[in-house]
């Protein structure tokens, strides 16, 4: 017990140490500054260079404030607080309730050091001529802009850092309800303090946008948006984690019964990532929607190809294949007595899973057209086939990316098929898919006779549409023959 | 714990896994050679050097890590091996014997994989002459990446760092997969996962604009320009860290494993 009230002492002393050392700093550096340029100073201009360090609350207070939120939820999620509040919800109130009080406290030592800090200067309700002057330090000119006396600004300050603190921990508590586990509230809270950092770091307008640390200074928030927007978007957040505080159960649920659509899910994220970015980056190159089809399904072949290229023609056709590849292990392990009983044939069964891979590969492709047609519509391409990119007609277009794409994508399930049959372990389609990527690389299909990535548009700048057609369908009988062949040698039931 | 290493270790040299090592060792940097010996503007050995050990083996790379020893495990863990060394011995120290002697040999063969290409292209080729050199005045352009100021110091150097750096790299991958297996118990989903997140890695980077921090040019950068150091060990602290919290929240919790400290 006396230890804890001695490492208490120590960690009190030393949070009101180095929030001294800022406060003096910064006060030092605001008189220095109004000297140099011959301006009068009033209090606020030192009250808000300490209150709206950005280096004081991203690498100080954030961790801080992080660390509270952790010991609040690691003491207080127990079986019997629980039970007491009866809900998740509730606990999510009765946890927050307790954060905001040991904030507060924390606060208030920033709000009195900050403003015994100026406490030699006046005290006025008018902002200070030091206040206009446009230097990168002076915090108070941003605002200037958005406030016409300092008394709104102070005010405003104690409601955002309230609100904030009722967001962060109600966000921290509502991920933690997720998992219930100590490790994962610590990545989070670890995870919360990288992200903000990088995002001011980087200034990138959306890192920022979502960065908590922003939200804990009245003059960074003014800099970006009007004040009471901060204000809306901070009650609306509020109000987002008091409902998904009551569905929290159901998300549990949800996430719990529903872990095989995270593959699916990575899977449209990168895809989405990958046809925004690429179709902004080649934008000044489009003007139809066939010429942004050619950019994004573009792929590698020996005369033309990018690093970018190869590993996106990797994730968005050996990603459907790779998910395919899943679905099929799954259609293996569940054969048994029931399913000879239903088919009676493995062929007929072979069909039946083929059939249905077939489907999934069509959705998807459709997915991937739509999205990407959706895409060049936002950019106002014109809705036609046509593609000054390459010499082919709409036609042709069509074949290579439903046609030849279906073709190809059924083969890469087809020799998975193959070789789950043959070797029910696994690292064989590793190998599999190890043997295709490197069939990508331009060198080792200079001829265009290894079936990979002939889908791409840029094997149209060498082979004609019958060279592939002709390829895949060769190897696409020839597995069908080398899969019946093992169905006549073994029945692995 | 040492007799099991030495035990584990025998066991990954019989006469197939041999082959295996062999063709990892010199069959895939001397497929990539054949491709790349005519028809390029080489002024050095080292470029040869390089333009070896690219193509095939980055895009194979965590294949290749996977697949030097963990075949072996597996064959003992779906035969439910583990189950009966419980009874034989310490559990615990098997499996770290397992993961021992599998980052030590994925690491020594994916170490002989590269000092041995450079050492037969930087002082054997030459006897054959297969590549021909061009001058070096008519050099236009650098080829120098995050590793060369050590070819300034000595080509041998530069050879042992970085193929100790492949080493590494491979071992921490293998280990990945490794923990994969004992976390997930879905061996083809563990096994697949560290090469599936390498290339969404690559993916990722190089949409984002940011190839110098790609797990593939991080590890072969000879398709980017020159880099500062650092930046290579970016990925290779993320799955440091990666292995790390993999073994403290999914494989040192599961008590029938008795992970206790």
């Amino acid at each position: 017990m006396k230890r804890t009230r001695n490492i208490s002492i120590v960690l009190n002393s030393l949070f009101i140490l180095v929030i001294s050392y800022v406060a003096w700093y910064r006060r030092q550096e605001v008189l220095s500054e109004a000297q140099e340029f011959g301006k009068d100073v009033n209090a606020w201009d030192i009250t808000f260079a300490i209150q709206n360090d950005m280096y004081l609350i991203l690498f100080f207070l954030m961790p801080l404030l992080l660390f509270l939120s952790f010991r609040t939820i690691e003491q207080q999620y127990e079986p019997t607080i629980l039970i007491r509040v009866g809900s998740f919800r509730n606990w999510v109130y009765y946890s927050t309730k307790r954060y905001v009080r040991a904030v507060l406290t924390l606060f208030g030592f920033v709000l009195l050091l900050s403003l015994l800090s100026a406490v030699d200067q006046p005290f006025t309700l008018k902002w200070s001529t030091y206040s206009q002057l446009a230097t990168s330090g002076n915090i108070s000119h941003h605002l200037v802009a958005s406030f016409s006396s300092p008394l709104s600004v102070i005010f405003l300050q104690l409601i955002l850092w309230l609100l904030v603190s009722i967001v962060l921990h109600g966000l921290m508590c509502l991920v933690f309800l997720l998992h219930e586990k100590r490790n994962g509230l610590l990545l989070q809270a670890a995870g919360v303090v990288i992200w903000c950092i990088i995002s001011f770091k980087f200034s990138f307008g959306v890192g920022e946008f979502f960065s908590p640390a922003m939200y804990f200074s009245v003059g960074a928030v003014s800099n970006s948006m009007p004040p009471w927007v901060a204000l809306v978007i901070l009650s609306l957040v509020i109000m987002l984690i008091y409902l998904l505080a009551k569905w929290i159960r159901s998300f549990r649920q949800l996430l719990s019964s529903q872990k095989e659509f995270i593959p699916y899910l990575i899977y449209a994220m990168l895809a989405s990532l990958y046809i925004l970015l690429s179709s902004s980056r080649a934008s000044t190159d489009l003007q139809t929607i066939g010429d942004l089809f050619v950019v994004v399904f573009y792929g590698v072949s020996a005369e033309d190809s990018s690093f970018l290229q190869l590993v996106s023609h990797l994730i968005l056709f050996f990603g459907l294949a790779y998910l395919s590849q899943l679905r099929l292990q799954d259609q293996m392990t569940a054969i048994g007595p029931y399913t000879w009983m239903r088919y009676q044939r493995l062929e007929k069964w072979a069909l039946h899973v083929f059939v249905k891979e077939g489907r999934f590969y069509l959705l998807a492709l459709t997915f991937l057209i739509i999205g990407t047609m959706g895409v060049g519509m936002a950019q106002g391409l014109a809705l036609s086939l046509s593609t000054s990119l390459l010499s082919i007609s709409p036609l042709q277009l069509l074949l290579q990316l439903i046609g030849i794409s279906m073709l190809q994508l059924m083969l890469y399930s087809l020799l998975s098929f193959i070789l789950l049959w043959q070797f029910p372990d696994g690292y064989a389609m590793l190998g599999l898919f190890g043997v295709l990527s490197v069939f990508l690389l331009p060198n080792f299909n200079q001829y265009g006779i290894f079936p990979s990535g002939l889908n791409g548009f840029a094997q149209l700048q060498t082979f004609s549409l019958m060279h592939l057609l002709f390829v895949l369908l060769t190897y696409l009988g020839l597995s069908l023959v080398w899969l019946y062949l093992l169905f006549q040698k073994s029945i692995r039931i | 714990m040492s007799q099991q290493i030495k035990l584990m270790w025998s066991q990954a040299f019989s006469m197939k896994r041999c082959v295996l090592y062999l063709l990892i060792i010199l069959g895939l940097p001397a497929l990539q050679f054949s491709f790349i010996y005519e028809g390029y503007q080489f002024f050095l050995p080292i470029e040869v050097f390089q333009e070896t050990i690219s193509g095939a083996i980055p895009m194979l790379f965590p294949i290749l890590a996977v697949l030097i020893f963990l075949p072996i495990f597996i064959a003992e863990y779906k035969d439910n091996y583990l189950t009966y060394v419980r009874t034989r011995a310490s559990l615990k120290d098997y499996l770290f014997a397992v993961g021992i002697v599998n980052a030590l040999l994925t690491g020594l063969i994916l170490f002989l994989m590269t000092i041995v290409t450079f050492l037969l292209i930087h002082y054997v080729e030459p006897i054959f002459a297969f590549v021909d050199y061009w001058s070096l005045s008519e050099k236009t352009y650098e080829t120098s990446n995050a590793f060369s100021f050590l070819a300034d110091i000595h080509p041998l150097l530069y050879a042992v760092i970085y193929s100790a750096w492949i080493a590494l790299n491979g071992a921490l991958y293998a280990t990945l997969a490794y923990l994969l297996i004992l976390a997930l118990e879905q061996v083809y989903l563990a096994m697949s996962l560290p090469f599936v997140a390498y290339h969404i890695f690559n993916f990722v980077a190089g949409i984002l604009q940011a190839p110098q921090f790609s797990p593939i040019s991080t590890v072969f950068p000879f398709n980017i320009t020159e880099q500062p150091l650092w930046t290579v060990f970016v990925p290779f602290t993320i799955l440091i860290i990666v292995n790390v919290i993999l073994y403290l929240t999914m494989i040192r919790p599961k008590p029938e494993w008795i992970f206790q400290s």
